[in-house]
């Protein structure tokens, strides 16, 4: 293939005209307000100012995404934009709820560990022969309570299946963040080998916390404790782990993404990522890959944020079980020969369609989940800028 | 055949968008649902264990939990019990108890508790009972910890 | 009797203790339901001797009052310590080795070629000498009895009815159709390792209580 070809970049596949890309938002439109108000309009100044350009800031990425045809461009966006509201708004609310982002023992007792769904695999053997949660949170009535989070990652996984890791998960917005960074990768031939990583944690940690009944990612390799919520160092032990959450965070989520430019703790490190692979097998939105289209270029491949192409699966026309479908090889396939698809139909069907039933689920789950911190940190922000303080 | 799976398929995709928000919007519902259908709890090694026994001072209520040991089957070697002081706003400034901890009538061990301070002594009477974990001002009540280890 | 009835009621507690050694060992070696069975016994063979090591120390227990001096807490990490020695050795070993460990991962290499069951026979052997509750149970029991080939034979039917519990784990076997499972495990025996060494040192150097 000559270099001319294949530089002639041809046209998004999905682009909409521009009325039918607003026809196609208006669904959004109501459903975001819904979801963002949660059915009552707030009465401070402040808080309709950051509700409304949360509102404006969803609406208008997922309007993009519909008339660009460029799903990652925008969603990538609103996904780094997320990550860093939540670190905002949690570690706001940690200091205005309990006036410390250290986690103490009474707080464990207390039940006031907000759950998250990295916990998930940890849980699911104690919980089913002890019928116990090995987690220090609530089961129901709280702010990410166990119960909550379960069912949203539940509806999540049935919906979207992986596509969690790249439209919900309030973490890897971090990772693809710095990502994003260096233009040029320092590092570009990582070894497939690692891809395995997550599926050998996941053993061990699921293993580990059925012998101690405790969850050992979260005490011991969890790097997203280093910006939320951490143990207060009392003795050798929370050194320890504080030391070894500092490491890992600044080595998978900060230096690693930016010199390899993928998210190395979402494709080659977080035993949830692997686990949740496996819903990718029963949901009903994949990638495909038009062989008759491809030409063998390998940008997906090379561009893929979590691993989730190789020339095996290439020849094949699929994506790993891997894939999170954030559509970076939709948007970076110069013949247009990736697309969003259902399975049980054809890959020739119509590109436009899957993407657009593919985006709804997405796009509701990550303004509910993610537009709530872009507004929660948009609210501290404002009460920063106007009043001095966050609180 | 294959334009029947795929009205299904496509039916089944813009069902995915019901399921999301059915998710969303009865999470409260569906989650209370779960967790009466499992019947789950959070592990005892964090709450502490159901309270067994409830002792009534008149202005305050002292809480015995159950002994702790518990594993994923059966149960270890060391352990802890947990004891609660309640309401927080009438606890006097100190408290003395002895507790029976293992479901007899013989007291286990004594505690002296600095309500203002939250510093707790410990005086074991028996061999079981071995230290203090702790003592924790909660949001509602105050707690100690006392480590076991059965012989 | 009792050593059998009581290896049955608290088998499933000896599985939980070994699958995070047993799992990723069999997973890592990607062989068939048969073969994995024939590991298995391998391992099994080495828990049965770490069990008749300590049926001696328990018939010692009540015959010399000596022995109780014994920091058994340290004793227990340096068993930790070794046992996470041989599953790091063992996920790392037929990756290449740093120039240093060249020489030494050849040898080893050369011993477990001679005795292939050797590996699983050490982490069944380390694993078996783990003090997990329902070892300390049977320990007690042990210690009652004054007769050295009863408490012999007290460990050994206790080892049987704890066995009962490991039947199902060649059923692993099933997956060496996907030799990625075999990277997966390798991996997760250093993961493994890594958190024996950590409690192993930890009680080593003082018990988990100063933590």
């Amino acid at each position: 293939m000559s270099n001319g070809l294949m530089n002639r970049v041809l046209p998004a596949p999905a682009a909409f005209q521009p009325l039918k890309a607003l026809l196609c938002t208006i669904p959004m439109l109501l459903l975001s307000a819904m979801m963002l108000s949660h059915g009552s309009f707030p009465t401070e100044p402040l808080q309709r100012i950051a509700l409304g350009l949360t509102y404006i800031f969803c609406n208008g990425l997922f309007f993009l995404m519909l008339y660009t045809g460029k799903v990652h461009r925008y969603r990538s966006v609103f996904f780094i934009t997320a990550a860093f509201a939540f670190i905002i708004s949690f570690g706001a609310n940690l200091l205005e709820v309990r006036g410390s982002m250290v986690l103490n023992e009474a707080n464990i007792i207390d039940g006031d560990t907000p759950f998250c769904h990295l916990v998930i695999p940890m849980v699911i053997i104690p919980a089913a022969l002890t019928k116990t949660i090995i987690f220090p949170g609530t089961l129901l009535n709280r702010f990410a309570s166990i119960a909550g989070m379960v069912v949203l990652w539940l509806g999540a996984s049935v919906a979207l299946g992986r596509g969690w890791c790249s439209w919900v998960c309030f973490y890897g917005g971090l990772d693809e963040g710095f990502s994003r960074l260096c233009k040029k990768p320092v590092i570009s031939d990582i070894d497939t080998k690692w891809t395995y990583l997550p599926w050998a944690v996941l053993l061990g940690i699921v293993l580990t916390s059925a012998l101690t009944l405790s969850p050992t990612y979260c005490e011991w390799l969890c790097p997203f404790k280093t910006v939320t919520e951490f143990g207060a160092i009392t003795s050798f032990k929370t050194l320890i782990q504080t030391v070894i959450f500092v490491t890992l965070f600044l080595a998978l989520v900060v230096v690693l993404p930016i010199i390899t430019g993928r998210r190395i703790q979402c494709g080659l490190f977080c035993p949830f990522a692997a686990f949740q692979s496996v819903t990718n097998k029963f949901n009903i939105f994949d990638i495909r890959i038009d062989r008759e289209k491809c030409v063998d270029c390998n940008r997906c491949s090379k561009g893929c944020p979590t691993f989730s192409l190789d020339e095996a699966s290439i020849r094949e026309g699929k994506t790993l079980l891997s894939c999170t479908k954030c559509g970076k090889c939709v948007d970076i396939c110069p013949r247009q020969a990736i697309r969003f698809h259902i399975k049980g139909t054809s890959v020739s069907a119509s590109a436009e369609s899957a993407r657009l039933l593919f985006l709804y689920p997405a796009f509701i789950f990550a303004t509910a989940v993610g537009g709530g911190m872009v507004y929660g940190a948009m609210v501290r922000v404002l009460k920063l800028v106007t009043t001095g303080s966050m609180f | 055949m294959i334009r029947l799976k795929g009205a299904f398929a496509y039916m089944v995709a813009v069902l995915m968008t019901f399921v999301a928000l059915a998710a969303l919007m009865g999470g409260t519902f569906l989650a209370a649902k779960l967790v009466n259908a499992t019947g789950v709890k959070v592990s005892p090694w964090y709450t502490g264990g159901e309270v067994v026994q409830t002792i009534d001072h008149g202005s305050y209520r002292t809480l015995i939990h159950r002994p702790v040991f518990d594993t994923l089957v059966g149960q270890k070697k060391d352990g802890f019990i947990q004891i609660d002081w309640e309401p927080l706003g009438a606890l006097p400034e100190k408290i003395s108890e002895d507790i029976a901890c293992f479901g007899n009538s013989n007291k286990d061990f004594h505690i002296n508790l600095d309500t203002k301070t939250n510093v707790a002594e410990l005086t074991s009477y028996n061999p079981e009972v071995i230290s203090l974990a702790g003592s924790y001002k909660l949001k509602e009540r105050m707690a100690v910890r006392v480590v076991l280890c059965r012989e | 009797m009792q050593g059998f009835l009581l290896g049955l009621s608290t088998g499933a507690v000896c599985l939980a203790y070994c699958a995070p050694t047993l799992v990723p060992y069999l997973l890592g070696e990607g062989k068939g339901i048969r073969q994995s069975g024939v590991i298995l016994c391998q391992f099994l063979g080495g828990r049965l001797c770490g069990y008749l090591i300590f049926a001696v120390v328990a018939w010692a227990l009540n015959q010399f009052v000596i022995i109780p001096n014994v920091d058994y807490e340290s004793l227990l990490g340096l068993v930790y310590i070794v046992l996470a020695m041989a599953l790091a050795f063992y996920g790392l070993r037929n990756n290449s080795a740093p120039c240093a460990g060249r020489s030494f991962n050849a040898s080893v290499n050369r011993i477990l070629g001679r005795w292939p069951a050797l590996m699983a026979v050490s982490l069944g052997f380390f694993t078996g000498l783990n003090l997990c509750p329902a070892f300390l149970l049977a320990l007690a029991s042990a210690c009652e009895l004054n007769n050295l080939s009863q408490s012999l034979l007290f460990f050994f039917s206790f080892f049987l009815g704890t066995t009962l519990y490991f039947i199902p784990a060649p059923l692993l076997g099933a997956f060496k159709g996907l030799p990625t499972l075999r990277i997966i495990g390798k991996m997760a025996a250093v993961i493994t390792a890594i958190y024996y060494l950590y409690t192993g040192i930890i009680m080593f150097v003082g018990g988990m209580n100063f933590l």
